[in-house]
């Protein structure tokens, strides 16, 4: 009935030795525990596999019982062979016996067996007998006396003293080491000879053992025996020792298959963000995130390892807690807040989530970790852990900052004198004398104004506030946390005449764990909700900054009314005062709810069933209003209008799930399987109203004369089945198989399900005996591969089927309906097939770590509209093509502990991504309305320019070369358009230097991208005027032709819309001229904080104060002659400096 | 213990068929709450209707008349092209090059909003076909009604683009590689749909569901059917059906009279309609007030065009119709007269519309009929005479005064009677032109109507169709385009 191993390792240490490697019940053994009995006879019926207990037999040959070993962070278990092996004494556990004990250290020479199995059991929660040559393992359990002295202890919560000899990994006593108290922080340092001496409270109480460099232990004073010995880790680099999040299951960095990059609290901390997607920039190898503009509530875009569909989401997959989470908010109608990047509006849900409740970020990019996503991850996965309750004593943990925001850069502009000079040689270039109507900023304005208009559109400064509070404690079976934010942001905008433009952000955040006493019942629940009030300006001043004339008139006259500067009483103004749009006002309210939890039981050891569920949800609503006073008065508008929006959003989600785990060999094999059920709704009314009798009322749908509306209801709903099975051989050789089978209402059916999967391994060769015994400098060497199967359903819902909608009126009493598409019932997945190798390597006790990946993701069956002939009624139909898109890269990730001495410790990390896009195939590109958009065996975001020969040094007007080789002035578009420039970054990462000297620490990022991207020149002739023209320019433009043989980059000034010069420069915008490089290197993130020492601490009562200063964006090194390389004609990311303080009760 | 095992196995086995199924279920989707699908339209006879009536809807809610998107921008477009308008808003690309007869293969000009309108009548009857849930009378009209759009658009896309595909599905593969059929097809096709449809419409005006009679003429009936016949007969000079089928009209007069008050005759409803189209804009009447009643000078973007000259001195003295249906409007002591037929532009939110778009009216079936006998269809000149003479009575002008025994003569007068007749109405002159080949030498003779526009008329007379759109043709190189562009 009992399967009974020999284990072979100990044949090894001595050949002479003969046994029998049968299955057999040695009636010597220990006897069981009925209950251990019952559980296996129950195991045994649910599967055969299951390894029950180890045994070690051996024959009870005589041999020395003087030991003599040399472990370092050993397994108990290896420990039990080596003895086993010295003195043939078996050993005799159960594996439930040994699964929470500690790695063992011991260096003993010729000792006892029983000392140095004393010395072994230390602080280990076991208890130990010698009976017949065997070593009878078993939990501890106190004897009758020690359990009522503890018990009387416990209950009079006497005092106890503690004492012991804190020594270092090699057995040296260490000196200086702080013995304190947790909770309280009073203590006390060991002696020369490594020994303390404490009083405590009680035997409860949790004492920390803490040593620069070295890794802080915590044990209660009931573990400390009176003599016994601590051993402190050196802190190692142990970055490899990290457990990471792959979403179902867990696993060991050092362990894993995958290549994942994480982002923990403490870097998201140091960052004065409000979306965490801020503080990921430059941070994560393989991850490319644009910054939309610089006002508050803005959004980003976000690339994991390029894009790979032609046309649909290159979004990646988020995920809180384990619930989906949306990667596209509900539709603003303040376009700062949801600015373009690559046509794509980005506006993210990230902001609606504070990032100081995020305990790690884990970004998921293989396929080994994102098949188990299926359908959803083509782009990779964002899995967000918000932070958890952790036991011990209540903690209040108080922090604030204040901070202001300045724009990164400013352009420089010209001034009065070098405008009206580029003005007056505009008109004489033209040969047009300027006439009051066309040129009021020569002729009527005053000449000698001077305005700074960057100043005063963008220059102002942002304060930024922010409070967090949290408690957090509970004890071995229930933990709690509950925090509560708030945040508050304005911008660097004039201040509205309204309100205050700001973005303020109050939350909460909370989450409960609870378990049963035995460990098999397991319960959490966490909950975000988030109201943010955003009043940021629906208006980005930024070009007005750039392009108002500076001479442009004073913008209020005398009577404190807006000036507009008619060139008569009553009549039109001869600009748009910039301030008019001050009246505008823009509220958006959202309140996000994020909620989710699990509830988990183990049936059996090793097998655990479990269900997570969760629910988001987002509203928002928004009012937009354009007041009569916000236009020029000649208007005589009797009313204003404004817009409304409401809309919200939901996700509900249940996942049941089982988990198994079990020894096979020397192996574990961990499996699981589950099914997920989710149903995502949005629904949103838009309504325009005009009309109303004043403007006092714009904010009131119900006192507009006008009103129209327009809505939009969607359902989707997803269903999968998934599973994993994972082997592991000694942590030397992993095996990772994930299977996902989906199905998205997206598609038709028939189309509905596929089928997604990886198979990945990876080998630890540095467990290998060749590399321990020769390369001891190799703390680490992992080779990694994986290959895998995920899709890619962001298309949108219901295109697979024809649909009617109202349309707007009514014919003969009844409201029409209108068929809104073709539809496809064929419409599938885009698949994406991912490739990946890498390399992990550890010198020198992971001093240094260097990690290196390629990738290869290849995305097919791209889901693209193909245009159709109008005589289809319609303009196109979404398809799936067989075009191909491929993403390859490197990436490689450099962690090092520069130095580390007793006050003093520097550590860095870097990170290096070189990608490479590439369209490598698409049928029938050439008749397709994709021709201009796309080229075979380019990267899919090339954009097809005119070739710019520069300006003609005789006519000083751009010239460009057509196709067939020849110069023209009137380059055909589709035609000679045959110039490509990549805008993708050629290679982006960043560097990162930690350093700390006592109480002090230094954080600080440099992100560097290298890419091509529209230049000044694009800035100077994109913004709808030419140099000449009544508009502001860069200095850059006085650099022009001014007469026939110059030779110079900017062609003549010229006012003339319908002149030569006019239209070149259009040609121009779309010229290989317009691009060059954007490069940059920014110093994306400084934070500087002082803990104050210890025995402040303890005069102040408090457990922890910090004071800190945080800064973003502050140096960025360009070549970039526009506003910022980042953010081109938008408004620059601010430059951020905050200063706060955090308290730790 | 193995038995056990088979058992679970069992059990398993159950339960992933089970998930499978629930699987498939749970993916598929409720409707949406804004949209349905083919299925719950075609279930039921008012929101069948309600897809008809997004044919009518969508081609009359959008002010096209200055783009060329919909078909109703003829009044607009025909106008300028022929000899009817003068654009005097020379920045708008589009009117501009209709104005001086230089159509560009890059812009498009109605293709896009005709083959909207096509997918919608075959999806009406593709719908109706594949589904159960509307009654049997209901399906008859709307079928009918489908028919008959059918072949309103296709005759309107061969009288502009000449060669036209003939789109009879709903199905895009079909359609997106169809080459064009020359306009005799086209017209078989359009003559076979009418046939169909005079068979399936009422022979009375009707709610949209019901069959319940009403005074509102929005929606076609089988005499709306014959009309279209009487002209697509006209237009391929047969004489004696065009007759006939006119005949047949005018004779019903229990529905249909000439309105002697020529200021009611475009009114909702008028006695002479036999087909409107009820405007739905709220705040307006039709377009074409909104866009020729001039209420400042010409050129703006909604009022870009007047009166050509040529129109203006068409009109014989004490032409009543010039008095009541021509509009001036005087600034800077310039007078521009604009087509005033429809009189109302705005109105005020709460006020109900008074005038509807007149697509077929009596007055053109006496035309007909007359064009037909002058032809040598029964009745001969005599009969055309008296049917001539009855629309100049209306006119408040005298009876015809020229030879009863010159063909040409009376033609002519019956030519001069549709110029000023049915000016600035869909285009009517502009076809006209083309139908009588008097296209080249009304546009094209030196001096003549293109030259004084400030264009300039090929002989080849290539510019009286339009250009199929450039972009068109890429996408479907089957399509092809007409010479000259």
């Amino acid at each position: 009935m009992y399967n009974i191993y020999l284990n072979k390792r100990i044949l090894l240490p001595d050949s002479r030795r003969i046994r029998k490697l049968l299955l057999i019940m040695n009636p010597g053994l220990p006897r069981l525990h009925g209950s251990v009995k019952k559980q296996i006879i129950r195991t045994m019926k649910f599967t055969t596999l299951i390894l029950i207990t180890v045994i070690l037999h051996v024959s009870a040959t005589a041999v020395a019982q003087k030991v003599t070993l040399n472990e370092k962070n050993a397994r108990l278990v290896d420990v039990f062979n080596d003895i086993n092996a010295q003195t043939g004494y078996d050993f005799a556990f159960t594996t439930t016996t040994l699964k929470d004990t500690k790695p063992v250290t011991l260096n003993v020479r010729n000792e006892e067996l029983s000392d140095v199995l004393t010395q072994l059991f230390q602080g280990q929660n076991l208890d130990f007998t010698i009976e017949n040559k065997s070593v009878v393992v078993k939990p501890k359990e106190d004897s009758f006396l020690d359990n009522l002295k503890n018990k009387i202890q416990t209950a009079l919560n006497l005092p106890v003293t503690v004492s012991g000899k804190v020594v270092d990994g090699t057995g040296q006593p260490m000196a200086g080491v702080n013995v304190h108290v947790k909770a309280n922080g009073t203590g006390t340092t060991t002696d020369s000879k490594g020994q303390f001496s404490l009083n405590v409270p009680n035997d409860q109480t949790v004492i920390t053992f803490s040593y620069i460099g070295y890794e802080t232990q915590e044990l209660r004073a009931k573990d400390i025996t009176t003599g016994g010995v601590i051993t402190l880790k050196a802190a190692e680099n142990n970055l490899q020792e990290v457990v990471v999040n792959k979403g179902y299951y867990d696993e060991k960095q050092a362990l894993s298959t995958s290549d994942i990059s994480t982002v923990t609290a403490k870097e998201i901390a140091q960052q004065p963000v409000s979306n965490v997607l801020a503080a990921l920039e430059g941070r994560v190898p393989g991850m490319f995130i644009t910054q939309g503009n610089g006002a508050p509530g803005s959004g980003f875009s976000v690339q994991i390892r390029g894009q790979n569909s032609l046309t649909n989401g290159n979004a990646p997959f988020y995920v809180i807690d384990g619930v989906p989470y949306p990667s596209q908010t509900l539709e603003t109608i303040n376009s700062v807040l949801a600015p373009e990047i690559n046509g794509q509006s980005t506006q993210s849900p990230l902001n609606f989530i504070n990032p100081d409740d995020i305990e790690s970020v884990e970004i998921l990019k293989d396929a080994d970790a994102t098949s188990i996503y299926g359908s959803q991850a083509a782009n990779g996965a964002i899995l967000i852990t918000t932070k958890k309750g952790k036991a011990g004593k209540t903690t209040i943990d108080l922090n604030n900052y204040e901070g202001i925001g300045q724009v990164t850069r400013m352009a420089d502009l010209l001034n009065t004198q070098q405008y009206l000079e580029m003005r007056h040689e505009a008109y004489k270039n033209d040969g047009v004398t300027p006439a009051i109507t066309d040129a009021p900023d020569l002729l009527l304005w005053d000449t000698t104004r001077n305005t700074n208009w960057q100043k005063l559109m963008i220059g102002n400064t942002a304060h930024y506030s922010k409070t967090q509070l949290s408690i957090s404690g509970g004890n071995t079976n229930t933990q709690y946390l509950v925090s509560g934010a708030y945040n508050d942001q304005t911008t660097v905008f004039p201040n509205s005449f309204v309100n205050p433009g700001s973005d303020q952000t109050a939350s909460v955040h909370f989450n409960i764990n609870t378990s049963s006493d035995d460990k098999k019942f397991k319960f959490s629940v966490s909950g975000s909700y988030v109201s943010d009030v955003n009043t940021v300006q629906p208006t980005d001043y930024t070009f007005d900054a750039f392009h108002l004339p500076p001479d442009a008139p004073a913008l209020f006259n005398p009577n404190g009314t807006l000036n507009w500067e008619p060139v008569a009483p009553g009549q039109f103004g001869t600009w748009t005062n910039p301030y008019a749009t001050l009246y505008d006002t823009y509220k958006g309210v959202t309140s996000n709810l994020v909620s989710s939890g699990f509830i988990s039981y183990a049936l059996l050891p090793g097998l655990e069933i479990k269900t997570t569920f969760g629910y988001t949800n987002t509203q928002t609503n928004e009012v937009e209003t354009f007041p009569t006073t916000s236009y020029d008065p000649a208007y005589d508008l009797t009313s204003g209008s404004s817009t409304f929006n409401a809309a919200n959003t939901h996700t509900w989600q249940l996942e049941p799930q089982v988990n198994y785990r079990v020894q096979i060999g020397k192996g574990t094999l961990s499996a699981l399987t589950g099914m997920t059920f989710q149903e995502n709704g949005t629904n949103a009314v838009v309504t325009y109203a005009s009309g109303s009798t004043n403007d006092a009322l714009l904010n009131d749908a119900g006192a507009a004369s006008s009103l129209t509306a327009g809505a939009n209801s969607t359902i989707y709903k997803y269903i999968a089945i998934y599973g994993r099975l994972n082997y592991n051989w000694e942590d030397k050789y992993i095996l990772n198989l994930t299977a996902r089978r989906d199905g998205s209402s997206r598609f038709g059916p028939g189309k509905q399900f596929a089928d997604f999967g990886s198979v990945a391994g990876a080998w630890l060769f540095s467990k290998e005996k060749w590399v321990t015994d020769n390369l001891s400098w190799l703390s680490l060497g992992k080779l990694r591969a994986s290959y895998g199967t995920s899709g890619n359903d962001q298309i949108g819902d219901y295109r697979y089927v024809s649909l009617y909608t109202a349309s707007s009126y009514p014919y003969q009493g009844l409201q029409a309906l209108k068929p809104t598409n073709l539809s496809n019932p064929d419409l599938a997945w885009e698949s994406d097939r991912k490739l990946e190798g890498g390399i992990d390597l550890g010198f020198f006790n992971n001093r240094l770590l260097v990690g290196a990946s390629y990738y290869r993701n290849r995305s097919s069956n791209q889901l693209l509209t193909e245009p159709l002939s109008a005589v289809t009624g319609f303009p196109n139909i979404p398809v799936n093509l067989p075009a191909l898109v491929q993403n390859t890269g490197t990436e490689f990730q450099l962690n090092t502990i520069n130095v580390k001495s007793g006050n003093f410790s520097w550590t860095s990390s870097a990170n290096l991504t070189i990608p490479s896009n590439k369209l490598l195939a698409f049928p029938g590109l050439s008749t397709s309305s994709y021709k201009n958009a796309f080229v075979v065996g380019q990267p899919i975001n090339v954009i097809k320019v005119f070739k710019s020969l520069g300006v003609n040094p005789q006519t000083g007007v751009y010239q460009f070369t057509a196709a067939d080789g020849t110069p023209t002035y009137t380059p055909v578009s589709g035609v000679d358009n045959t110039t490509l420039i990549n805008t993708d970054p050629k290679y982006y990462g960043g560097l990162e230097n930690s350093l700390q000297y006592k109480n002090l620490t230094l954080d600080f990022l440099f992100q560097f991208v290298k890419q091509i991207r529209q230049n000044e020149l694009a800035l100077v002739y994109g913004g709808g005027a030419i140099p000449g023209q009544a508009s502001d320019q860069p200095v850059a433009a006085l650099n022009r032709w001014q007469q026939s043989g110059d030779s110079k980059p900017y062609e003549q000034f010229s006012q003339n819309t319908s002149g030569m010069a006019y239209q070149a420069a259009n040609y121009f915008n779309q010229s290989n001229g317009a691009y060059s490089d954007a490069s940059f290197i920014r110093l994306k993130n400084l934070s500087l904080s002082y803990t104050v020492p210890s025995n402040w601490k303890q005069k102040l009562h408090v457990q922890n104060l910090r004071l800190y200063v945080k800064g973003q964006n502050l140096l960025t090194f360009t070549k970039y002659l526009g506003l910022d390389p980042e953010t081109a004609l938008a408004l620059p990311p601010l430059r951020v400096w905050t200063a706060g303080i955090q308290l730790t009760l | 213990m193995k038995k056990e095992l088979k058992t679970y196995a069992r059990y398993l086995m159950v339960f992933i068929l089970l998930s499978q199924f629930g699987c498939r279920k749970f993916v598929q989707l409720p409707p949406d709450a804004d949209a349905i699908t083919a299925s719950q339209v075609y279930s039921s006879d008012a929101s069948a209707a309600a897809a008809v009536g997004n044919i009518y809807e969508s081609m009359i809610q959008a002010n096209g008349n200055t783009n060329g998107s919909t078909l109703l921008s003829l009044s607009m477009i025909g106008g300028l092209s022929a000899d009817e308008l003068k654009n005097y808003l020379t920045s708008n690309a589009i009117l501009q090059q209709c104005y001086t007869n230089s159509l560009q293969s890059t812009t498009s000009y109605f293709w896009t909003g005709i083959f909207n309108g096509i997918y919608g009548t075959n999806d009406v009857l593709s719908g109706l076909a594949s589904n159960t849930g509307v009654t049997p009378a209901e399906k008859q009209q709307l079928n009918g009604e489908a028919y008959f759009m059918r072949a309103f658009l296709h005759f309107y896309g061969t009288n502009i683009f000449g060669n036209f595909p003939i789109v009879t599905t709903t199905n895009y593969k079909v359609n997106n590689t169809i080459s064009r059929s020359s306009q005799t097809l086209v017209y078989q096709q359009v003559m076979t749909d009418l046939k169909t449809a005079k068979g399936l419409l009422p022979a009375n005006f009707v709610e949209p569901t019901g069959q319940i009679v009403t005074t509102e003429r929005v929606r076609p009936t089988k005499w709306a059917a014959m009309a279209l016949l009487a002209r697509v007969y006209l237009y391929q000079k047969d004489w004696a059906d065009a007759d006939a089928m006119a005949d047949s009209v005018i004779n019903n007069t229990s529905l249909f009279s000439l309105v002697t008050n020529l200021n009611d005759v475009f009114l909702a409803n008028s006695n002479e309609a036999i087909w409107q189209i009820q405007p739905v804009v709220t705040g307006y009447n039709t377009f074409d007030a909104f866009n020729f009643i001039l209420t400042s000078t010409p050129g703006s973007g909604t009022k870009p065009a007047a009166m050509s000259n040529n129109l203006v001195n068409a009109f014989e003295p004490g032409d009543q119709r010039f008095v009541n249906w021509v509009g001036s409007f005087i600034s800077q002591g310039v007078t521009y007269y604009y087509p005033y037929k429809y009189k109302i532009g705005f109105v005020s939110g709460s006020t109900s519309v008074s005038e509807y778009l007149m697509i077929f009216r009596l007055a053109e079936q006496y035309l007909i009929r007359a064009e037909a006998e002058a032809n040598g269809a029964t009745g001969g000149l005599n009969a055309a005479i008296a049917d001539l003479n009855l629309i100049r009575t209306r006119a408040g002008l005298p009876n015809y005064t020229g030879s009863a025994t010159d063909k040409t003569a009376v033609l002519n007068a019956i030519y001069h009677e549709d110029q000023v007749e049915f000016f600035t109405e869909l285009g009517h002159r502009w076809f006209d032109l083309q139908r009588w080949g008097m296209i080249n030498s009304v546009m094209g003779s030196p001096g003549n109507v293109t030259q004084s526009k400030g264009g300039s008329w090929n002989p080849d007379g290539h510019q009286a169709l339009f250009p199929v759109p450039q972009t068109q043709i890429l996408l479907d190189g089957n399509l092809g385009q007409n010479p000259g562009y």
